[in-house]
């Protein structure tokens, strides 16, 4: 029991650093560095939970790109920024990049057989991954407006979002 | 409000949105809703990959389309989380137009993380990812040492203006390179887990996401063409880490 607890601490830990990270690579907004990292820990520990109670790859990574859309946009509502921003880091550890390696040494060493399963296996993982977006994503936005905003401080040094000054509104002509 | 200066601001919004690698949903989104902020525009935005177009219709003028070209595009999500605070602020109407270009320049002069910073972030990326994938902690130490390196050869690519197939390329080589010689020195277990875990920074995982949802969303031209770009990166990538893993393979070091 301890060993499983420590084992999913484990991944989760690493999932988050891989996809803060991965985030600091895509030159992501500083203070959402965290949400980044969490949503594709989230993303990853659903994966390893399913396969880790003997689950296929494909239905894992399936639930595992679900659980990292759903917090994406949990994130995109309350943090006010676009869902993409979580979404990039979140998916990062589901992608299929040693699908992508075998199929390369399977090439190397004149199997076809596995090299062609291999590339079909790519194909079929980073499929399942858009499908499990897209399936979050075409629900209503009100369904992710659990948390509520937070009213960061205005202090125009930082935080370019809300200005002090407040512009007059435009003409509508 | 002039026409002209609103499109050409919702056009410098939607360049910005597109080389930082947002959906095409989104692009057409966005862009529609700034020209809308003018009644009776009837906006038309048509968004691929590597350029766009964007009509509005005024009262004198008749209509005006504008067409932009993007030739180098790579995820930056900070301008992406800019762009889009900028549009909806500009929407809501709580900043002018005039605002609004003084905005859209200092987003294209937003500066990036430090360089050191982006290199160790390479580091623990490959390392975290080793871990995950299986392998064992001396394996993840060489691979953090492997995406320091491939961090440095990546800024000092892109600071030169490589194509990317070419940075993909020499990418996957060093990967292979150090991972193997790694591995022959006797510091690491597993030469496999340490390759896959550090072409992790390189592999197009969202741009293959994007093509299909792009594809599945009727957008059949970005899609098709996001497959080809993913496509090619990940060919670029398995190439490098092929020509020298076979190298390997041919002088009689293990498998084939």
């Amino acid at each position: 029991m301890m060993e499983t607890a420590s084992q999913f601490l484990f991944h989760f830990f690493f999932s988050f650093l891989a996809a803060a990270s991965f985030a600091v690579l895509n030159n992501a907004p500083r203070r959402e560095l965290w949400a980044c990292g969490v949503a594709g820990a989230a993303g990853w520990v659903a994966y390893f939970c399913l396969t880790f109670f003997g689950a296929g790859v494909t239905s894992s990574v399936f639930f595992g790109a679900v659980v990292a859309a759903i917090f994406s946009r949990l994130f995109s509502y309350s943090h006010r920024a676009p869902s993409t921003l979580y979404l990039i880091p979140g998916i990062i550890p589901l992608v299929p990049g040693s699908f992508i390696y075998y199929t390369m040494q399977s090439i190397l060493e004149n199997d076809s057989g596995a090299a062609f399963s291999n590339a079909v296996m790519t194909l079929k993982l980073s499929g399942v991954i858009a499908i499990g977006i897209i399936v979050i994503f075409t629900l209503p936005y009100r369904f992710f407006a659990v948390f509520t905003p937070k009213e960061r401080k205005a202090s125009p040094k930082r935080d370019w979002l809300y200005r002090k000054k407040t512009a007059p509104p435009n003409k509508r002509s | 409000m002039d026409e002209q200066m609103l499109l050409n601001f919702a056009i410098g919004v939607g360049e910005i949105m597109l080389r930082s690698g947002a959906e095409t949903n989104r692009i057409e989104d966005t862009v529609e809703r700034i020209l809308s902020v003018k009644e009776g525009a009837m906006p038309e935005v048509f968004v691929t990959p590597t350029g766009f177009f964007a009509s509005i219709q005024g009262e004198l003028t008749g209509v005006t389309t504008n067409f932009v070209r993007v030739t180098n595009r790579s995820i930056d999500l900070e301008r992406l989380v800019r762009a889009n605070a900028l549009s909806r602020n500009f929407v809501e109407g709580k900043i002018t137009l005039t605002e609004g270009f003084a905005e859209l320049e200092r987003i294209n002069h937003s500066k990036p993380f430090a360089r050191w910073l982006v290199i160790l972030a390479t580091g623990v990326l490959c390392f975290s990812f080793t871990l995950l994938f299986g392998g064992h902690g001396s394996d993840a130490a060489m691979a953090f040492l492997v995406g320091l390196l491939l961090g440095g050869l990546q800024i000092f690519l892109s600071a030169k203006n490589v194509a990317s197939f070419l940075s993909n390329f020499f990418g996957g080589m060093l990967v292979s390179a150090t991972a193997l010689s790694f591995y022959i020195l006797g510091l690491c277990q597993n030469y496999e887990t340490v390759i896959i875990g550090s072409i992790m920074p390189l592999v197009p995982g969202f741009c293959i996401t994007t093509a299909v949802r792009d594809i599945m969303s009727g957008d059949y031209l970005s899609g098709t063409s996001r497959m080809a770009e993913a496509t090619l990166a990940a060919t670029a990538i398995a190439a490098g880490v092929g020509i020298l893993l076979s190298v390997y393979f041919s002088f009689g070091g293990g498998g084939a």
